[in-house]
């Protein structure tokens, strides 16, 4: 039966959400707890406009949407050093590698699909540190110095993708 | 609408360049078509995209389109399913395959036989009739996970459309996005895939350059296709600068006063028009 509000659409019921899998479910037990003491969740504050919704609801959804991205990149809100910083961007820029575009000899040709991935890992690299470093400098865990340093380090790094990029487009010519 | 086989219809929203409003369309039209009692599956296959928090959906105790794609033991399309948290009567109807970053790693997971067909298989793992429509979230790329997007389009009703902003970057991405669809047809095994047709988006009429653009929108598909044109949708989504707020607040277009969404809601009503009546 279609919810109060769409009755007189005279439509059937919505969709059911599928239980989870066997196998999803046994990941989900085996995941690690987090350590007690590392809060993973907040709740944004909305102050600009007047909330369409429920406080509650919202902040509910807001909570767990956060919660799950503080899990995915391992970072918890202890107060990090800068050698924690460079170590978060690392991890960051690391963890996505592509071994199948190394190069083995000056001969191999770049296939464009390879180019294109390329080009949008460093485009997608750039702006996640970006963001991670706007993110830490507004939790007050870096001073702009620090991430200034950490920034430019992490560029360095954004661009030997690009260079691989260019000699891949200049190999191809 | 669902084939006779319970094949619900899957219409892709792609355009290699960022900011073109394929999220936004891809969440309104989910709920467009909602309001018509229809139920739409987003499916997030952007590793930026937010669709599933823009539909106040995200969920972390399920799955993600990450894992969803995964080379090895991949999980069910339905264990990434989540369901539109908008206090809406037709919320319900909403659900979204959530995505994450994580989907940056199945950009370069290439070299396994059959990658590109991944997400083709997914969804066809769908239970048959679950859903009316399944609609596609692409990243801005032509990538591995766009070309995975492509795949997925082998049905006779199957639809890929390019939103674009009247400005000059947007519009030579969606003229690349065009080119490269119709070119590698054969190679994606979708000798069949069909446009739908290029969505204005953001259209402000006062600036003279939106204008132009515009007028000359449609000779500029003229041949996009193999020579042959895709479609400029007659009906543009003006743009409203209090609609860029709804991105990040995750609400409904239609939660917005009439003055703030003039246009809006009615382009987007008549674009769920096409998408229902297609193949009727």
């Amino acid at each position: 039966m279609a919810p109060r509000g769409m009755g007189d659409l005279n439509v059937p019921g919505p969709p059911s959400l599928p239980p989870m899998s066997d196998q999803s479910k046994k990941r989900n037990d085996a995941q690690v707890e987090p350590e007690e003491g590392h809060a993973v969740e907040e709740v944004e504050q909305e102050d600009k406009q007047p909330s369409r919704k429920s406080d509650s609801s919202q902040s509910s959804n807001r909570a767990r949407t956060r919660a799950r991205t503080n899990g995915q990149t391992g970072r918890s809100k202890k107060q990090m050093n800068p050698a924690d910083i460079a170590e978060a961007l690392e991890e960051s820029s690391t963890r996505h590698g592509h071994p199948q575009l190394e190069r083995t000899s000056a001969s191999h040709r770049w296939p464009v699909w390879a180019l294109e991935a390329l080009r949008t890992k460093a485009r997608i690299e750039r702006r996640q540190i970006a963001d991670l470093i706007a993110e830490l400098c507004k939790d007050g865990l870096a001073d702009d110095e620090v991430a200034e340093r950490e920034y430019a380090k992490a560029c360095q790094r954004v661009n030997a993708i690009e260079n691989d990029w260019e000699s891949g487009e200049a190999n191809n010519d | 609408m669902t084939e006779p086989s319970g094949r619900a219809c899957r219409d892709a929203f792609a355009n290699g360049k960022g900011g073109s409003g394929k999220t936004f369309s891809v969440v309104q039209l989910a709920h467009a078509l909602a309001r018509k009692g229809r139920s739409a599956l987003v499916v997030e296959v952007d590793p930026q995209g937010d669709a599933a928090e823009r539909l106040d959906a995200g969920d972390p105790d399920r799955r993600t389109m990450a894992d969803v794609l995964a080379p090895n033991d991949p999980c069910p399309i339905t264990d990434a399913i989540t369901v539109c948290g908008w206090e809406v009567p037709e919320a319900p109807y909403i659900h979204v395959a959530q995505g994450d970053y994580a989907l940056e790693e199945r950009m370069h997971e290439t070299d396994k036989p059959g990658s590109q067909f991944r997400l083709r298989r997914a969804l066809d793992e769908l239970p048959a009739g679950m859903y009316d429509h399944v609609i596609l979230n692409l990243d801005p790329s032509l990538g591995h996970l766009v070309q995975n997007s492509l795949a997925a389009l082998n049905g006779d009703q199957d639809r890929l459309w390019i939103p674009v902003m009247p400005e000059r970057n947007e519009i030579k991405g969606g003229v690349r996005m065009a080119a490269f669809a119709s070119n590698y047809r054969p190679h994606l095994m979708v000798e069949n895939l069909k446009f739908g047709g290029v969505i204005v988006n953001k259209a402000d009429m006062r600036l003279k350059l939106h204008r132009q653009y515009i007028e000359a929108m449609a000779n500029t598909f003229a041949e996009a296709d193999q020579g042959k044109p895709v479609q400029v949708w007659e009906h543009h989504i003006p743009f409203r600068a209090r609609l860029s707020e709804s991105q990040s607040e995750g609400m409904p277009v239609t939660a917005f006063r009439p003055s703030e969404r003039e246009g809006v809601v009615e382009a987007l009503d008549k674009l769920a028009e096409v998408v229902i009546a297609r193949g009727a």
